[in-house]
């Protein structure tokens, strides 16, 4: 029995991955659309949850959870290793697909449902829990495969002839970034001899000004910003994403451009020697043409969710500039501005399905009346709306503050310029949202009663929409987390240490001849970083004195220093 | 070997690409099965060159395998893109019964004028 416990603990890394995974095959197999089966999907999507939140505090007592599946050791099998970061990112991902599930059931009618979207639904959130949550690379291009397949399956589920066209591009887009993925890993192989990461950082620490190094993180970097939808490459984006159902749109904007930074991220930090100038000058210059040439392509639009996808696009710049920044400071506030979009932007889709359940359209010209009859859904978007723009008590500023700071302290003014810029015209996108459709008078519009379901999917949104404000308002907790995040992805040795040094609680060591003696030389790689000393020195919730371990910044980037204990406020 | 395998996945990235910018449906698709398995072919490369090697099963006094890792990446590869490509198919296939064609201007083309 203790035994059983102790091994559920152990596992309890996959667990949302797996949970995810069971929940959509029992729904391929139980078809038919009623209440129970809506009960066992939300149900189920609750316990994701949380146990991903219980993730996120596990990660903030030890750091690191690490799983060797098979009990195959580190750079050999397939290895699940969660951060901080990982774990946040996956939170957020299990609440989202949470609300979006429930708003799903709020709008559509049991018999209209097809049997495919609730468990495709779970697959895309088991692919991207999976890709948050692995330490391998190849493994990473399985659950962006996994994900990418059931986005597909979501997106031409309606199958009539418009969204299969709008599918086309972007399944075109994504077979030929996933070829490219491949590629990738394939001469990370020929480089490396091994997929894992914690290896692949080991080998790499000295490497920083290797121009083969340097070529292949660029090339990670564009295959990533394909998913993610950097500036030459988001053609695709506005296009599919604008024709798919208010949740589904959520979910896709929520989260799926956000595993492309997320791979970016972790890159170039936990992968990859830190001090990659060039490429981080590289993604600075992209992150200002992505922020302020989308959010200018937002004005032009007349529709709600075009404009929503365009300031999506924009909001990914945002988390360039952190990345191009790359200080300690600037990478916190990406995390968290992360974290603020991912719930802010979710919840405006939803909001957005709200309008159109009320108006019937989503083009500006059409719309109106709303504040007259539904100030509530008003408020709601107002606050949100605020938010994506970025002004004080709301989420979205804390983000930006400290992204902004730090773009002024490294005087990357043309950075500072963009974020200030793409900002103000977030700002004025949102405003003409406002504008035409709650505040201008519409004669032709008639607003009548609620239709069915809008009470229970506005509170599913209000309490969405509560989240984020909690988020601005009480900032303090997940800033501290998000730094917590970063200094986890900066601390490359106790990445290492805890993947490739790990005790096995169970007595198997894999019987390979070729893999024992590359084991042993491993280990002797491995051991002098081991004994590094200061490892364990983080003082668990005070990031003022945080101990940053930039062990292989080399001087050419002096400027961009270890910080000395300056404060985040 | 390696140049000469890395000289046949540059002619099928090229024939794949070719194929990809073509105007009908039925050669984008040949264009991307063969991009997926140029792909392939490039992790297969990278387990060196296999002359004088033997194949990667245990047996006393041998120690030059094969290196077996990059079989095993090439299979799960060839698995989702075998998915993805049969998906590609009903898909054109659907659009070619909506819209009588598969000539990709005229698809798209059409798409534009009726916004």
């Amino acid at each position: 029995m203790i035994h059983m416990l102790q091994s559920l603990i152990d596992n309890i890394v996959v667990l949302p991955f797996f949970i995810a995974l069971v929940t959509g095959l029992v729904g391929i197999i139980w078809r038919r659309p009623c209440t129970s089966r809506r009960l066992f999907f939300s149900i189920s999507a609750a316990i994701q949850m949380v146990l991903a939140w219980y993730l996120i505090f596990l990660t903030h007592k030890v750091k690191i959870l690490f799983l060797p599946l098979g009990a195959w050791k580190a750079p050999f099998g397939i290895s699940i290793a969660i951060d901080v970061f990982g774990s946040l990112l996956i939170g957020v991902t299990t609440m989202l697909s949470l609300f979006a599930i429930l708003y799903l059931f709020a709008t559509t009618k049991k018999d209209k449902e097809n049997f495919l979207l609730l468990p495709l639904i779970q697959f895309m959130i088991a692919g991207i829990v999976l890709s948050f949550s692995t330490g391998d690379f190849f493994n990473l291009f399985v659950s962006f495969e996994i994900f990418l397949i059931a986005s597909y399956g979501l997106l031409t589920l309606k199958s009539d002839e418009k969204s299969i066209k709008n599918t086309f591009p972007y399944l075109g887009v994504n077979v030929i970034g996933g070829t490219l993925f491949v590629l990738g890993a394939s001469f990370i192989y020929g480089m490396f001899g091994t997929l894992n990461f914690a290896d692949i950082s080991a080998q790499t620490s000295n490497l920083s000004q290797d121009p083969k190094l340097i070529l292949i993180a660029s090339y990670l970097v564009l295959v990533f910003g394909i998913k993610a939808g950097f500036f030459p490459l988001f053609y695709w984006l506005p296009r599919s994403y604008s024709c798919l159902p208010p949740p589904l749109a959520a979910l896709f904007a929520g989260l799926l451009t956000k595993v492309g930074i997320y791979a970016i991220i972790r890159t170039l930090t936990t992968i990859f020697p830190l001090g990659l100038v060039s490429i981080y000058s590289a993604i600075g210059y992209l992150s200002i043409f992505t922020m302020v040439i989308a959010i200018i392509i937002s004005l032009s639009r007349t529709n709600i969710r075009e404009i929503l996808c365009y300031n999506l696009i924009s909001h990914i710049g945002f988390l360039m500039a952190s990345i191009a920044i790359f200080s300690p400071i600037s990478l916190t506030g990406g995390i968290f501005y992360m974290m603020h979009h991912m719930v802010v932007i979710a919840s405006l889709f939803l909001i957005s399905g709200l309008i159109v359940q009320l108006t019937k359209t989503d083009v500006l010209q059409n719309a109106g009346n709303v504040w007259k009859t539904h100030g509530f859904v008003g408020l709601l978007f107002l606050i949100q709306a605020l938010s994506l723009a970025g002004l004080p008590p709301f989420s979205g500023f804390w983000g930006k503050f400290l992204i902004l700071r730090e773009a002024i302290r490294f005087d990357q003014l043309s950075l500072a310029i963009a974020i200030v810029l793409a900002s103000i015209l977030t700002l004025l996108s949102m405003i003409r949202i406002w504008f035409h459709v709650f505040l201008k008078k519409n004669e032709s519009l008639k607003i009548g009663p609620s239709p069915k379901g809008f009470k229970r999917s506005t509170t599913v949104v209000s309490i969405l929409v509560l989240f984020s404000l909690a988020m601005g308002v009480f900032s303090n907790p997940f800033i501290n987390a998000s730094n917590k995040a970063m200094t986890g992805l900066l601390n490359k040795t106790s990445y290492e240490n805890k993947v490739l040094v790990y005790e096995q609680t169970l007595k198997m060591i894999p019987v390979d001849k070729n893999g024992h003696s590359k084991q042993s030389s491993e280990k002797k790689q491995v051991s002098p970083i081991h004994s590094h000393p200061g490892q364990q020195k983080t003082k668990n919730g005070h990031h003022k004195n945080e101990n940053y371990q930039l062990k292989s910044i080399p001087n050419t980037v002096s400027k961009k220093e270890v910080l000395d204990g300056t404060s985040v406020h | 070997m390696l140049l000469f395998s890395s000289i046949i996945i540059g002619i099928m990235f090229t024939v794949a690409i070719y194929l990809i910018l073509e105007n009908r449906l039925l050669p984008v698709l040949f264009g991307f099965g063969l991009l997926t398995h140029a792909a392939n072919l490039a992790i297969l490369t990278m387990s060196k060159n296999p002359i004088g090697k033997v194949a990667p099963i245990i047996k006393s006094g041998v120690t030059n395998y094969v290196d077996p890792l990059p079989q095993a990446l090439i299979l799960t590869a060839i698995v989702i893109g075998f998915g993805v490509t049969a998906f590609l198919v009903v898909l054109i296939y659907r659009l070619y019964t909506a819209s009588g064609t598969t000539r990709i201007v005229t698809l798209f083309n059409e798409e534009i004028s009726t916004k």
